[in-house]
C-alpha cells in the first residue's frame, strides 16, 4: 500500500508531522513501513507558460517556444510532440541540475538559441504518465508562472510504502490510513464532504433500472455520469503513476484514484444502448455458485467482488454515459466462493478478499465531488441502490480485568476507553465497572473476539510500553526421547567434525531422472510432487549420497584436493515413508598439501574410511555386500554395516563409473540409518594387572575365503571355553604370494593375558595351537 | 686451577677431577704427605690444603654445571625447526552454520525448560493450515508458496504443525520448541525452497500466560543470541496468533544508525510472535487455556550473526564458506 504525505493531508492535517515521526507511528501501530522515499522536483525548475510555439526553421521535429517564467520570457527549443501554446509547463532554467545528471546550459539547436528546457516527468525524476512534456493544470495548486515547482506539495512530497497484513483491508486506502493515524496522533479526521445533487440534472431513472431476484449478499450503489469533454486532472494522473499504475485508460485512472483514496470498490460499465438514451436494465441475482452477479440482457457481465466481463468495461470516458457501480461484499464470503468454485478473479479481488470500505457513500461522494462543476461532465441525479439487510455492527462484551490479564500489564480503564473511542469504537461501560460493550465499526470485519480487541488496545498503547515479566513455572523434567535423540545426533555430528568431515545441508529435493539413472529408489509417481520448483529438484531424495556426490563435485571443480562431507537428513522410499539417515563422503587425499605431509598427502583405503566411520557411529562389523541397492556402490569394495546383528547401512568405494561421471578422484561413501545407532551407557569389565603378550600368526588361506569365516571360528572356540586368555585378535597384514596362485597370507595378532597371573610361553602356545589345529581341520589352512 | 677455565667438555673435566682428587691425584698425594710433617706444620699445611681442595671442588662443580647446561642445550638445539613454516592442516571439519545456529538456539530453550518436539516434513492440510486458523480460502494462503503432492499432502511450510500434533497428544501445560526444515516454493536471491525454523509454544491452564511473558522471554533470548541489542515489538498479523507482533532488533551492523543491511531503518526484523489464537485452541480441543507462540528463521539468524551475505550459499556445500566455521 503506497501513500504520499500530500495525499494523506487531504484527509488529515499532518503537515506539521515529520516523515520520520509518521514512519515511527506506522511501525508502532502495526503498519510496517517497507520504504520511505523523498519525492522532490530539482531546484531551478519553475512553472512556465508557453506564449508562442512555432515550428523550428531548420528541423521538422522541433518547436521554438516563447515561455513566460515570470521574471523573463525565454526562448526554448522543444522536441516534444505534445507541446502547444498556452500550456503551463515545468521549465528547467539555466544552471538546473536534473536527476539524470544533465546540467541545463544555454545552447544553440540547429542555429536557434535555447535557454532552458521544457521537462517531461521522467526528466524531473518522476514516474512517466504519458509521452512528451508534462502539461500541468491547477489541480496541483494555483499556477503561478515563475514559482518553483518544488514549492508545490505534490512535487515536494514523501512516499511511504506500507506492507499491510492480510487482515487489514480497511487500510487499503488513503482514508483508511488517515483513520489509523487520527487515532494514534489524536487528530480529528477532516470531515468528508457530502455531494449535493444538482436538481437541474437529468435523473438516473431515465436511463437505468436495477432490479434484483432473490436475496443478495452485497451492497450496491449505481450512479450515472455523462462525460462530454473531460480531462483527467494532472494530480490524479500523477498520483496514479506514483502508486505504480502505468498506461491505464482514463476510466481506470479515475476509478483507481477514487478507490485508492477511499477504499470503496468501483466498477465502470459502458452500454451502447444507453448512449442513444434508451433505458438499460440490469438484473442482479445469484449465479450457480451463489455469488451476486450482474446480468445485462441475460448475459453475465460481472460478479461482485470477483470479476467483470471485458465487453462492457469502460476505458475512454469522453462522449460516453458511464454507469458507475460501488459495491461491498463480505470478504470471507467472497474468498470462500472463489476457492470453492475456482472462480477467476481480477485485481479487485485483492481488496474485496481483505475487506473493502463498506460505507459506499464515501466513494460516491468522492467521485461526484471530483467531477462536479466541471464543464463537459454531467452527473445524473439520484442513485440506484440495493443492499442486503445491513448487519448490525458487531458488539463485543469484554471484561477489563481479562484484557489486562491477557496483556499481563495494567492499563487503566480510562486509557482503554479512550483508545477504543479514538478507533471509532462505540464503548459502553457496564454498571459492574469491569465489563465493556464494544461496538466495532463495520469496516473492521477482522475483529471478532477479546483477543482482537486486546490487539487494538496494545498497538495504540504501544507494545514498548508494556513491561515484560517472566512466567512462573512448575518444575517439570524435559529430558524425553526427542531430547535424547537430539543429543545423540549432536554427539555424532561433533565426532564427525573431529575427524575432519564437514557437515553440510542439502535440499530435500533431488532429480528423479538422476536417481533412476543410478538405480536408486524413487517415490512412486502417484505420490510425487505436483509443483516442483525446477526440473533438477523434481522429487524428494531417496538417498543422501547423490546430493553429497554433487556437493563434492562442485568443490573438486573449485580445485579442492580433499573433500569430506557428512549430512544428517530425511530420505524417502518409494512409498514416501520418511527415514532419517546419516551419510558420509570422502573424496581425494587424506588432507591438503602441507608442510606436515611434505607436499605428498596420502590417499586412504577402504579400511581407513571404515575406521573413520566407526569412530563416529560406534563399533560395527562389516559383511560382504550382495545386493547392490544403487549403482554408486562398488560391487567389489563394499560392505553392509552390522550393529548388534542388524543391518543398518552400507559402506563402499564409489563405483568407478560414477566417479568418472562426476569427474571425482577416488571416493568413498557410506549411508547409515540412524534408528539403530544408540548412545548406550558403557559397562566396564575388570582388567588384568598382569602383562599382556602379543603373538602374530600368519596363515596361508584361499583367496576366495574371507576373514569373517576365520574370525567366527576363533570366536566360537573362545565362547565355548576351548581356549582362554585371548583378550583380542585382529588382522594386521595381508599379502599375495607371487608363486602361489589363489593363495594369500594373512597375519593375525593375538593378545593374550590372564586375570590371575603372568602367562608363560607354554600356556600361550597351547592356546594358540588349539586355534591353529581347529582352523586346519575346518578350512585346511595352515601356518605359513 | 686455571685448567678448569680451559676445559670445554664434561669428559675432560672429569679427567681433571681424577687427576687432582682421584686416588693418585695431585692433592690426594699432598694430603698423604701430611703424615711426614710435624704437628704445627701439619696443621698449617692441612688447613691450606683443605682450603685449596674446597676451592677446587667448588670451581669444578660450578664448571660442571655450566658444561652440563651447555650439553643439554646442544642436544635440544638439534631439534630446532622453523616454527613459522606452520601452515594449515587442521584435520577438523566444521558444523554447518545453520546447524551451529540451531544448536545455540536449542541450547537456550532447553535451559529455559522447553522440551524439543519434531514432526514429519510431509504434512496434511489440517495440521499445516486448517488447525492453524488458515482455512483454504484465506488470503494469507497462496497455492504458489506450497509444495503439493499428488495425494494432496504437502511439504510443511512452517514448523507450526508440530505444535498442533503436540497439543493433540498432550494436555497443558506445554512448553516446547520445534526446530526443523520447512519448505516454500520460492527460489531467488533471498529465498530458498528449503530453510529452517524454530517455533516455540507455551500453553498453560487458565489465563496464566500473558503478552508480557512473551515479551520477557524474547527480549532475553534475543540478547542471548545477538548481544547487547535493543528489541522492539511491532503489532502485526498472523492467522494463528492474536494479538501478534513482529520483533525487530537494533541493527547489529550499524548499531541502529541506518545502513544498507537494515535498509536505513536502524532495525532488523528477526521473528514473529503472538498469543495463540483461540481458533487454534478450538481446533485441538483445548478449553480455558492461554498461551504464546513465536517462530524464527534459522538462516536469517545465522546470516546476521556470522555476516553471511548470500542465503543460497548456505545450501551449496561450498567449502570456501564452510571451512570458515572450523
Amino acid at each position: 500500500m503506497i501513500i504520499t504525505k500530500s495525499w494523506l493531508s487531504e484527509f488529515l492535517s499532518i503537515e506539521d508531522i515529520g516523515v520520520d515521526n509518521l514512519c515511527l507511528a506506522f511501525n508502532k501501530i502495526g503498519l510496517e513501513v517497507d520504504r520511505n522515499i523523498k519525492i522532490k522536483a530539482p531546484d531551478g525548475v519553475v512553472i512556465g507558460k508557453i506564449l508562442e510555439c512555432d515550428k523550428h526553421p531548420n528541423a521538422d521535429k522541433l518547436s521554438v517556444c516563447k515561455v513566460d517564467i515570470g521574471s523573463e520570457i525565454l526562448q526554448i527549443v522543444c522536441g516534444a510532440k505534445n507541446v502547444s501554446i498556452n500550456q503551463y509547463v515545468a521549465i528547467a532554467t539555466i544552471g538546473t541540475l536534473l536527476p539524470n545528471g544533465l546540467e541545463i546550459k544555454p545552447v544553440k539547436l540547429r542555429d536557434v538559441d535555447s535557454s532552458g528546457m521544457i521537462c517531461s516527468l521522467e526528466e524531473l525524476g518522476f514516474n512517466k504518465i504519458e509521452d512528451g512534456i508534462a502539461v500541468l493544470d491547477n489541480s496541483i495548486g494555483n499556477l503561478i508562472v515563475g514559482k518553483s515547482l518544488n514549492d508545490y506539495n505534490l512535487f515536494n512530497d514523501d512516499l511511504i510504502e506500507i506492507e499491510l497484513t492480510a487482515n487489514r483491508g480497511d487500510c487499503l486506502s488513503i482514508y483508511g490510513i488517515a483513520r489509523e493515524l487520527s487515532s494514534y496522533f489524536n487528530i480529528q479526521l477532516k470531515p468528508l464532504v457530502s455531494y449535493e445533487e444538482d436538481e437541474n440534472n437529468l435523473g438516473i431513472g431515465r436511463v437505468l433500472t436495477v432490479s434484483h431476484v432473490g436475496d443478495i449478499d452485497s451492497s450496491l450503489i449505481y450512479k450515472i455520469i455523462n462525460f462530454k469533454n473531460y480531462n483527467i486532472p494532472f494530480v490524479m494522473k500523477f498520483r496514479i503513476s506514483q502508486i505504480g499504475f502505468e498506461k491505464i485508460s482514463q476510466a481506470q485512472t479515475l476509478i483507481n484514484y477514487v478507490t485508492h483514496s477511499t477504499g470503496v470498490i468501483i466498477r465502470g460499465y459502458k452500454f451502447d444502448e444507453i448512449q442513444n438514451n434508451s433505458k438499460v436494465l440490469l438484473k442482479i441475482s445469484k449465479n450457480e455458485s451463489g455469488v451476486d452477479s450482474i446480468y445485462y440482457k441475460d448475459e453475465l457481465i460481472s460478479m461482485i467482488g470477483l470479476n467483470q466481463l471485458k465487453n462492457y468495461k469502460c476505458s475512454d470516458l469522453n462522449n460516453s454515459l458511464i454507469v458507475f457501480e460501488m459495491s461491498y461484499i463480505n470478504p470471507e464470503f467472497v474468498s470462500k466462493k472463489r476457492f470453492d468454485y475456482k472462480i477467476e478473479s481480477d485485481e479487485i479481488f485483492y481488496r474485496t478478499s481483505r475487506g473493502s470500505e463498506p460505507e459506499l457513500k464515501i466513494g460516491l461522494d468522492f467521485l461526484c465531488n471530483s467531477l462536479k462543476s466541471i464543464e463537459g461532465v454531467e452527473i445524473y441525479g439520484g442513485t440506484c441502490e440495493l443492499s442486503r439487510e445491513m448487519e448490525s455492527s458487531t458488539a463485543l462484551g469484554v471484561s477489563l480485568s481479562k484484557i489486562n490479564k491477557i496483556i499481563g500489564f495494567e492499563i487503566e480503564k480510562l486509557r482503554v476507553v479512550s483508545i477504543l473511542q479514538s478507533l471509532q469504537f462505540k464503548v459502553t461501560i457496564h454498571s459492574d465497572d469491569d465489563s465493556l460493550i464494544i461496538g466495532v465499526p463495520k469496516y473492521r470485519h477482522d475483529l471478532k473476539n477479546i483477543q482482537d480487541i486486546v490487539e487494538e488496545i496494545y498497538r495504540i498503547y504501544g507494545v514498548d510500553n508494556i513491561k515484560s515479566s517472566p512466567i512462573e513455572l512448575i518444575e517439570k523434567n524435559k529430558i524425553d526421547s526427542s531430547y535424547l535423540e537430539y543429543k545423540k545426533l549432536k554427539n555424532i555430528r561433533y565426532k564427525a567434525i573431529g575427524i575432519g568431515f564437514y557437515e553440510t545441508i542439502t535440499y530435500l529435493f533431488s532429480s528423479k531422472e538422476l536417481l533412476k539413472k543410478y538405480q536408486c529408489d524413487t517415490i512412486d509417481d502417484k505420490l510425487d510432487l505436483i509443483n516442483p520448483i525446477t526440473h533438477e529438484l523434481n522429487t524428494l531424495r531417496s538417498t543422501l549420497i547423490l546430493n553429497l556426490i554433487e556437493a563434492v563435485s562442485k568443490n573438486i571443480k573449485l580445485n579442492k584436493k580433499s573433500v569430506k562431507f557428512f549430512e544428517i537428513g530425511s530420505v524417502y522410499n518409494s512409498c514416501r515413508e520418511e527415514m532419517k539417515k546419516i551419510a558420509f563422503i570422502y573424496s581425494g587425499f587424506e588432507e591438503d598439501v602441507s608442510i606436515i605431509n611434505n607436499g605428498k598427502p596420502e590417499s586412504i583405503s577402504f579400511y581407513d574410511f571404515a575406521d573413520k566411520i566407526q569412530s563416529v557411529i560406534g563399533k560395527f562389523e562389516l559383511r560382504e555386500k550382495h545386493d547392490m541397492e544403487n549403482s554408486f556402490i562398488h560391487p567389489y569394495q563394499s560392505a553392509d554395516i552390522i550393529v548388534n546383528g542388524k543391518h543398518i547401512g552400507y559402506i563402499s568405494k564409489l563405483n568407478i563409473f560414477v566417479q568418472n561421471d562426476f569427474e571425482l578422484p577416488q571416493t568413498f561413501i557410506a549411508e547409515i540409518s540412524l534408528d539403530n545407532i544408540h548412545d548406550d551407557i558403557k559397562i566396564t569389565k575388570n582388567f588384568s594387572i598382569y602383562q599382556a603378550n602379543d603373538r602374530d600368526l600368519s596363515f596361508l588361506i584361499d583367496s576366495s575365503m574371507n576373514y569373517l569365516q576365520i574370525k567366527n571360528e576363533i570366536e566360537s572356540l573362545i565362547d565355548n571355553g576351548l581356549v582362554d586368555n585371548i583378550k583380542e585378535f585382529y588382522p594386521i597384514d595381508i599379502f599375495k604370494i607371487d608363486n602361489l596362485k589363489n593363495q594369500i597370507s594373512i597375519t593375525i595378532r593375538f593378545v593374550l593375558q590372564s586375570n590371575s597371573k603372568t602367562l608363560d610361553d607354554e600356556e600361550i602356545n597351547s592356546n594358540l595351537n588349539i586355534i591353529v589345529k581347529k582352523l586346519e581341520e575346518k578350512f585346511s589352512i595352515g601356518l605359513r | 686451577m686455571i685448567e678448569i677455565y680451559n676445559i670445554t667438555n664434561l669428559k675432560s673435566l672429569d679427567e681433571l677431577r681424577i687427576k687432582v682428587l682421584g686416588k693418585k691425584g695431585v692433592l690426594t698425594n699432598e694430603f698423604a704427605k701430611l703424615k711426614d710433617l710435624n704437628e704445627d706444620e701439619r696443621k698449617k699445611v692441612a688447613k691450606e690444603l683443605n682450603e685449596l681442595r674446597d676451592e677446587f671442588s667448588e670451581k669444578l662443580n660450578l664448571k660442571k654445571e655450566i658444561l652440563e647446561k651447555k650439553e643439554q642445550e646442544q642436544l635440544l638445539q638439534k631439534d630446532k625447526i622453523d616454527v613459522t613454516l606452520f601452515s594449515k592442516k587442521v584435520e577438523l571439519g566444521a558444523i554447518h552454520p545453520v546447524n551451529y545456529t540451531l544448536d545455540r538456539i536449542v541450547e537456550y530453550f532447553v535451559n529455559m525448560n522447553f522440551s524439543i518436539h519434531t514432526g514429519p516434513l510431509i504434512e496434511d492440510d489440517f495440521h499445516n493450515f486448517e488447525a492453524l486458523n488458515l482455512p483454504n480460502y484465506h488470503p494469507a494462503r497462496d497455492m504458489q508458496d506450497t509444495f503439493y503432492f499428488k495425494d494432496s499432502n504437502l511439504l510443511r511450510t512452517h514448523t507450526s504443525p508440530v505444535q498442533i500434533r503436540t497439543m493433540l497428544k498432550q494436555k497443558p501445560p506445554i512448553r516446547m520448541i520445534s526446530p526443523g526444515a520447512v519448505f516454500r516454493r520460492d527460489f531467488d536471491l533471498t529465498h530458498t525452497p528449503m530453510f529452517h525454523q524454530v517455533e516455540a509454544l507455551v500453553v498453560e491452564e487458565g489465563d496464566k500466560v500473558s503478552f508480557a511473558n512473551l515479551k520477557y522471554i524474547l527480549e532475553n533470548f534475543l540478547t542471548y543470541m545477538f548481544g547487547d541489542v535493543k528489541v522492539r515489538f511491532r503489532p502485526s498479523f498472523f492467522p494463528f496468533t492474536e494479538p501478534s507482533a513482529e520483533v525487530d532488533i537494533s541493527c547489529i551492523f550499524c548499531n541502529g544508525d541506518g545502513c544498507r543491511v537494515c535498509s536505513h531503518t536502524g532495525w532488523l526484523e528477526v521473528l514473529g510472535c503472538g498469543l495463540v489464537d483461540e481458533n487454534v485452541f478450538k481446533a485441538v480441543g483445548y478449553k480455558n487455556v492461554s498461551g504464546y507462540a513465536f517462530g524464527l528463521g534459522v538462516e536469517r539468524f545465522a546470516m546476521l550473526i556470522h555476516k553471511i551475505s548470500d542465503l543460497r550459499s548456505l545450501f551449496e556445500s561450498d567449502l570456501r564458506l564452510l571451512e570458515q566455521f572450523k
